[in-house]
C-alpha cells in the first residue's frame, strides 16, 4: 500500500514510463514517444528540420483527502481521490496529427483501464478530451484517469 | 421480546408520515448538502487572476443560466480562498429556493467564461495541469459519500452490537 503521496507519485511515473512503449509486449521496443516529467526541465522533441514531434505531459492532480474508516493507530483508513493528466501533443509524423493523438490517447487508456489496481491505488473509468490545434500546429488532446488511493494512519 | 401495538392507526400515520414527509425531507436535505459542498469545492479550486472566472459561477434551479459578466468577480484574492460572503449568500437563496420547491429539481452550477472549459480540461500552457474544478471535486465528493457510508455502516454495526448485548442482560 502506497503511504505517501512521494510514493503514489513514484508508482504512477513507473507505471506510465513503464508502458509507455512501442510495443506493450516488448518492454525493450522503445517509448512512444517522450515523456515531459512534472518539475523537470524540457526540450520538446524536434526533427532535422526542426519541426516538432510528438511528446507527452503527465500531471498528477491531488484533492481533499477523507477518513473512512476509524479504528485504532495504525488502522485509520484515508482515502486520497486525483486525476492523471496526461497532455498529448501530436507534430510531425504519418498520418494526420489529430489521427497519431487519438491513437496516444487510446494507449493512455490502455495503460489506466479501470480494472488495473496498482498496491492501493484504484483507477476509474479514463477518458480522452480532444483539445485540438495549438498555436504551434500540433494537435493535443488531453487523457483524464481519475484514481483513489487508500492509505493507514 | 414483544411490542404492544394498542393503536393500529397511529402505526399506519407513523409509517405514512415517514413515505410522505420524512423521506422526501431526507433527500432534499442530502441534495442542499451535495449544492452547498460542492460550490465551494469548484468555486475554491477555480484559478483567481481578476477574479471574473470565479465571480461567474452561477447557481440556478432548473434552468442554466448561460450569461457572462465580465465585470462580475469574486472579492476572493487568491486561488483556493475560502468562499465569500456574497459566495456564502448566493448559495444560501438557491437552498432556500429548493426547500420551498421541494423534491425533483435540479440545481444546475454553470459557468459561461469563454476560457472556463479550457481552465477545466486544460490549463494555461503546455506543461502544467488543468484545474479540472469540476472533475476533482466530484472526486472528492465521491469520496466523502463513500466515507459518510462507511461510517453509517459502522454506526449500524455499533447499534446492533449494542443491541445484543442488551437481549443478552434481559435473559
Amino acid at each position: 500500500m502506497l503511504q505517501t503521496y512521494n510514493e503514489e507519485n513514484d508508482a504512477i511515473n513507473g507505471l506510465f514510463r513503464e508502458q509507455w512503449i512501442l510495443d506493450p509486449d516488448e518492454p525493450m521496443s522503445g517509448e512512444l514517444s517522450p515523456i515531459a516529467w512534472e518539475g523537470i526541465d524540457f526540450e520538446r522533441p524536434k526533427d532535422a528540420e526542426g519541426r516538432l514531434l510528438d511528446y507527452v505531459a503527465l500531471h498528477i492532480v491531488n484533492g481533499e483527502a477523507q477518513r473512512i474508516g476509524y479504528g485504532s493507530p495504525g488502522s485509520n483508513l484515508c482515502r486520497h481521490p486525483g486525476i492523471i493528466v496526461v497532455k498529448i501533443f501530436a507534430g510531425h509524423g504519418l498520418g494526420t496529427a489529430e489521427s497519431r493523438a487519438l491513437q496516444l490517447g487510446d494507449r493512455f487508456c490502455q495503460i489506466f483501464k479501470s480494472n488495473q489496481i496498482l498496491t492501493g491505488v484504484v483507477f476509474q473509468a479514463p477518458y480522452i478530451r480532444k483539445i485540438g490545434e495549438n498555436p504551434d500546429k500540433m494537435y493535443q488532446v488531453n487523457g483524464f484517469c481519475p484514481f483513489t488511493r487508500d492509505n493507514y494512519s | 421480546m414483544s411490542k404492544n401495538i394498542k393503536n393500529i392507526g397511529e402505526v399506519i400515520a407513523e409509517i405514512s408520515h415517514f413515505g410522505n414527509v420524512a423521506v422526501p425531507a431526507g433527500i432534499i436535505e442530502f441534495q442542499k448538502i451535495l449544492v452547498q459542498k460542492l460550490h465551494q469545492l469548484i468555486l475554491t479550486k477555480t484559478p483567481i487572476d481578476k477574479g471574473v472566472l470565479r465571480g461567474n459561477w452561477l447557481l440556478t434551479i432548473d434552468s442554466v443560466d448561460e450569461s457572462y459578466d465580465e465585470n462580475k468577480k469574486t472579492s476572493a484574492e487568491s486561488t483556493g480562498a475560502v468562499i465569500t460572503s456574497e459566495e456564502a449568500a448566493d448559495v444560501e437563496r438557491v437552498l432556500e429556493e429548493l426547500t420551498v420547491a421541494g423534491l425533483g429539481h435540479t440545481v444546475h452550477l454553470s459557468n459561461s467564461t469563454h476560457y472556463a472549459l479550457k481552465a477545466e480540461i486544460d490549463g494555461w500552457g503546455p506543461n502544467t495541469p488543468p484545474y479540472a474544478m469540476v472533475a476533482l471535486s466530484l472526486q472528492e465528493i465521491y469520496t466523502s459519500i463513500g466515507a459518510a457510508r462507511k461510517e453509517f455502516e459502522q454506526t449500524v454495526k455499533s447499534l446492533q452490537s449494542n443491541v445484543k448485548v442488551k437481549y443478552a442482560a434481559n435473559v
